[in-house]
């Protein structure tokens, strides 16, 4: 099912769980440990919502199911780290031109 | 999706050498950019190039860390990184010369200032169009 990722984002939980993954990729129960007023069931529900909207990614990894921001759709991102990767080997390439002319 | 930049190089010149090129300010200018760079830890210097849309030309950095004449790590913020990345140098020495190690990483805080654009702005509904375009095209 595909749901609206402005709809998925207007609830505080959901924003919560957002938050949690941008700082890294956590499995279903650390996600719940963080919650001392939601069940593990309901967070559950709206990770699933989550993954419907295609903010969140969820992983089967043996018994448990890792969830990730869908950084991948974030494009721009990627492409800033495509420059920066092309800036390093540009300038890389130029101290091995130094090292030449120096020795 | 890399969340790091890692690049490997050999140069065919000896550690010593090579080392000198990547932690005096004399050589950083002449391959990377004008600097006021000391090899001293918690020492805050930049590099300096030219402004360029949403970029002032300016890098902060600091020296967080190094170990002659085989590493060196120094913090690089500015333009679009508004917090502190690290880079990282590392040298080895080889029979026909040295390898360098080099990485950039911790674009974390970076990736988090796109997510939050995303989520409050109206990247996500662009994301979308470009979705459904990608699959129209397929």
């Amino acid at each position: 099912m595909n749901r609206d990722p402005f709809a998925a984002i207007a609830d505080p939980t959901r924003r919560a769980i957002i938050d949690l993954l941008a700082q890294q990729e956590l499995n279903i129960n650390q996600i719940a440990d963080h919650f001392n007023t939601v069940s593990r069931q309901a967070v559950t529900k709206q990770l699933k919502y989550l993954e419907d909207s295609g903010l969140v990614n969820i992983e089967k990894n043996g018994r448990e199911k890792y969830c990730y921001l869908a950084l991948d759709t974030l494009e721009e991102v990627n492409s800033w780290l495509k420059k920066y990767e092309k800036f390093w080997n540009k300038k890389l390439n130029k101290l091995g031109h130094y090292l030449k002319k120096k020795n | 999706m890399a969340k790091e930049i890692n690049i490997e190089k050999v140069y065919p010149y000896p550690i010593e050498k090579v080392w000198n090129a990547i932690s005096t300010s004399d050589a950083l200018s002449e391959w990377l950019m004008p600097n006021n760079f000391k090899l001293e830890i918690g020492h805050e210097f930049t590099f300096k190039t030219k402004p360029q849309p949403g970029f002032d030309g300016i890098v902060r950095c600091k020296v967080i860390d190094f170990e002659i004449p085989t590493r060196l790590s120094f913090t690089w913020q500015g333009g679009p990184l508004k917090k502190p990345t690290t880079v990282t140098f590392k040298l080895k020495s080889t029979n026909n010369g040295t390898i360098l190690t080099f990485k950039h990483s911790g674009f974390e805080g970076f990736i988090n200032q796109y997510i939050v654009r995303f989520i409050l702005g109206s990247g996500w509904k662009d994301l979308l169009v470009k979705k459904i375009k990608m699959y129209l095209d397929k």
